[in-house]
């Protein structure tokens, strides 16, 4: 990569976002590339705040996922009940170029600041809604959590195994998945605005988002009439078998594509692999009939490395095995360190840096700008609204 | 609604698989002209993927590549030959995006690596996908996106706990780490717009996967906490679970996120034996005994159906929805509302519904326009139209094996 300027991407957009859970990653996505976001929070800070774990103590600018999320926003608290505090927000909005919200359909109508208002007051915004279910249809008005969503877009329903209820996947991936699609949609708004000179409305429906994570399992039912079941099976040669080594776990994959890589590396580690020779092997009808013969072999020579071991070696003879890791593992891995994954920012006053993830990418020129200090509720109330008034604005 | 935001960009894309094209497939839909360059010698491995048409292996009839591609055009040029890789390069040069999530190596060996394309194309976007880095102890990675979510935490995280870490049942990562890639284009467009200027873009497939699990890093990071798979289970939140309902393998969530749920959802099941024991009216003692509030609530939803059960509590406010599976899904009267899948008339297998995207634009119309091409169904057109040949000189190149 060339070397990266000071430059940021987005250093010239303002975002204006009405906290909680569903604006939380599309904000911060915008932040990570050098954009000015603003949160607005009710009087006293959002509730997604008080969502544990915290880093530490219990306080509202240290819940993990708040943190991951928000570090490097601003905050402002405007009660939107009152029409002071709707007042404070037009100003806001008045020099945004996105509003970002997550309110049930129908609540800013109720506020006299839907979009048609937002629109004619302020021509130039981009409004970005991120709903459970989208603006509109009959759904609309019901409630979702992470669980919901993912049960409804029938990707909790690949999850788990035959003999279990379905899983949700977990770290509460609706709001990521509808974050990401809300991001990628933004943008197409910002780079119309600059044909067309007007801001427009953008509608994420996490159902849509999460039902277009679910890899083929529309596609079987509409080209083939087929319900695509839950395919996880334990230590499966054929595909994605999961497989206990010394330490843990490692999932492997690519097996009967490289048999013969497999069989002369389990040889030259010392196990008689004359069971095992044979093309017929090689064809994953024959390996998922012959899967208990061939894990009597598989399953003590995994046993005796570590899963660092065993996927190193395996990837040396092209074997797509990997470990299977946890967060305790990811943050001293040294893939990670090595491109300097984790960056250490200041997130909170007066307190050493923490070493903080999330760079996904690099930009050669405008490189990832990623966090800063975590905002306190309303902690640029008085910076950023010049009109500030005792009723709507704290 | 005026012209789509991305008409007149043209994107260069060498993507295949399920991660790659999902994120150009995005581009087309915004309306960039993306063009598939397709390695005869090499053909993407998802178009002999199922489900298939009826069933009907064929390497146009796959539901997984024509989902993700619809909307896309397709070259196919024969990359083994320097002519071919000539006409690469001359499709690049006219590129404002240029996309691949080839292991790392490969578009330097056709002389396609970044600082060839800059040289040529100052100012194209150029984003590569390796599954780790360009750098790193663990550069030469081979993975899956059902290998990338196990080394990230996310199979850590998910199913139940008295089972083994098995994942999600798909390769979750596919459909997420494009976004991320989608999300750094628009950026560097932006960028671009301003500036006149183009750049590198380098997406770790690994950084964008773990960067979904930012909460439990930071917990192990800053409280020295290792997050475990919990199921369905919540650690704030109970009753909070999927739960059986009539029909087979049908099923139920419901999420009580707090006192005021927990009153409605007795509201709602009144006479149940919940709705009058003590040890639930707070959620300190529903967490506190969950498991006996999970089997009897599992007991009653047991024989009912599980959408007709969604309606009354959802009219109840509480939040919950029948498990849907992907034919549940195609079919549901919310998606159907919001007019989510298309029907496009594939030239080989007929009208089929394919998705949009996620989201609705008041200004513009997001979707794919055609249906995923043919191997090579547009290899003429793109002769032609950017690369300058005539008929004499497509024949001579058909004659020679550079275009198929």
């Amino acid at each position: 990569m060339a070397q990266p300027t000071n430059a940021s991407a987005l250093g010239d957009l303002r975002v204006i976002e009405l906290a909680d859970r569903h604006t939380a990653l599309c904000g911060k996505l915008l932040a990570d590339m050098g954009a000015d976001v603003v949160l607005v929070e009710p009087p006293g800070g959002a509730p997604h705040r008080l969502r544990g774990p915290f880093l530490g103590a219990p306080d509202p600018s240290r819940g993990a996922r708040f943190v991951y999320e928000n570090a490097g926003k601003r905050s402002v608290t405007a009660d939107l009940q009152e029409e002071a505090g709707r007042e404070s927000l037009h100003d806001l909005l008045a020099e945004a170029d996105f509003f970002i919200e997550g309110t049930k359909p129908g609540a800013l109508e109720a506020l006299g600041l839907g979009y048609e208002s937002l629109a004619e007051r302020h021509p130039r915004l981009i409004v970005v809604s991120i709903t459970d279910f989208g603006q509109d249809g009959p759904w609309a008005a019901h409630e979702a959590t992470d669980l919901i969503s993912m049960a409804l877009g029938g990707v909790a329903y690949l999850g788990g195994f035959p003999d279990t209820a379905p899983a949700r996947i977990g770290g509460a991936q609706a709001s990521n998945i509808g974050g990401l699609h809300a991001a990628c949609a933004s943008m197409l708004a910002l780079h119309q605005r600059a044909t067309t000179g007007r801001g427009q409305r953008v509608d994420v429906s996490l159902h849509e988002a999460v039902a277009y994570t679910q890899e083929i399992a529309m596609q079987a039912a509409e080209y083939e009439g087929i319900v695509r079941g839950r395919l996880n099976k334990e230590e499966n040669p054929v595909e994605h078998g999961v497989y206990r080594c010394s330490d843990g776990y490692i999932i492997c994959t690519s097996i009967p594509r490289n048999w013969d890589a497999l069989i002369g590396w389990m040889s030259t580690r010392g196990v008689d692999i004359a069971p095992l020779i044979g093309e017929e092997w090689a064809k994953p009808g024959y390996l998922a009939a012959h899967a208990a013969e061939f894990n009597a072999i598989f399953v003590p020579f995994l046993a005796t490395m570590t899963r660092d071991e065993a996927c190193d070696e395996a990837q040396a003879v092209e074997l797509m095995f990997a470990p299977v890791y946890s967060s305790g593992d990811l943050v001293r891995d040294p893939q990670l360190e090595s491109t300097n994954y984790f960056q250490e920012r200041e997130l909170w006053a007066g307190e050493p840096p923490v070493r903080y993830p999330g760079r996904a990418y690099d930009l050669s020129v405008t490189p990832w700008a990623g966090a800063g200090p975590v905002p306190a509720p309303g902690e640029h109330t008085d910076a950023l609204l010049r009109t500030a008034s005792k009723d709507g604005v704290r | 609604m005026t012209a789509r935001p991305l008409e007149g960009l043209i994107v260069a894309d060498f993507c295949w698989v399920a991660a790659g094209p999902v994120g150009t497939r995005f581009l087309a839909d915004a309306g960039a002209t993306v063009i598939r360059i397709e390695s005869s010698m090499r053909p993407d491995g998802l178009r002999m993927r199922g489900p298939y048409k009826d069933g009907i292996a064929g390497q146009n009839r796959s539901g997984f590549y024509n989902n993700f591609n619809a909307g896309k055009f397709s070259i196919a040029l024969n990359m083994t030959t320097e002519r071919g890789r000539t006409l690469a390069r001359e499709l690049v040069r006219q590129a404002d995006i240029v996309a691949n999530n080839y292991t790392p190596g490969t578009m330097g060996r056709w002389g396609l690596d970044y600082d060839s394309v800059k040289a040529i194309n100052p100012g194209a976007i150029y984003i590569s996908m390796p599954m780790m880095a360009s750098s790193g102890p663990r550069r030469d990675f081979r993975g899956l996106g059902a290998s990338i979510q196990a080394i990230t935490g996310i199979n850590w995280l998910t199913g139940h706990p008295e089972k083994p870490p098995q994942g999600p049942g798909f390769n979750f990562p596919d459909y997420m780490n494009p976004y991320y890639g989608v999300f750094a284009i628009l950026s560097a467009l932006h960028h671009r717009e301003r500036t006149g200027e183009g750049q590198e873009i380098e997406l770790s497939q690994y950084q964008a996967t773990v960067s979904l699990t930012g909460e439990a890093l930071l917990d192990a990071e800053v409280n020295g906490h290792v997050q475990d798979r919990q199921g369905n289970l919540d650690p704030e939140m109970a009753p909070h679970n999927i739960y059986p309902c009539a029909g087979d393998d049908r099923w139920i969530a419901i999420a009580v996120r707090d006192d005021q749920d927990w009153r409605a959802f007795c509201d709602a099941t009144t006479g149940e034996p919940w709705a009058s024991d003590t040890r639930f009216e707070g959620v300190v003692g529903r967490l506190e005994h969950r498991a006996d509030l999970d089997a009897a609530i599992a007991a009653w939803t047991r024989p009912q159906d599980a959408h007709v059960l969604m309606a009354r509590l959802q009219g109840a406010g509480v939040p919950a929805g029948a498990v849907q599976d992907g034919r549940d899904v195609l079919d549901d009267p919310q998606i159907t509302a919001r007019g989510h899948y298309v029907a496009l008339d594939h030239p080989e297998i007929g009208p089929l519904r394919h998705d949009t995207q996620s989201f609705r634009l008041s200004g513009s119309d997001i979707r794919p326009a055609r249906p995923a091409p043919l191997l090579g169904e547009h290899t003429e057109w793109v002769c032609e139209h950017f690369l300058g040949l005539d008929r004499a000189q497509m024949d001579e190149l058909y004659g020679e094996g550079v275009l198929t």
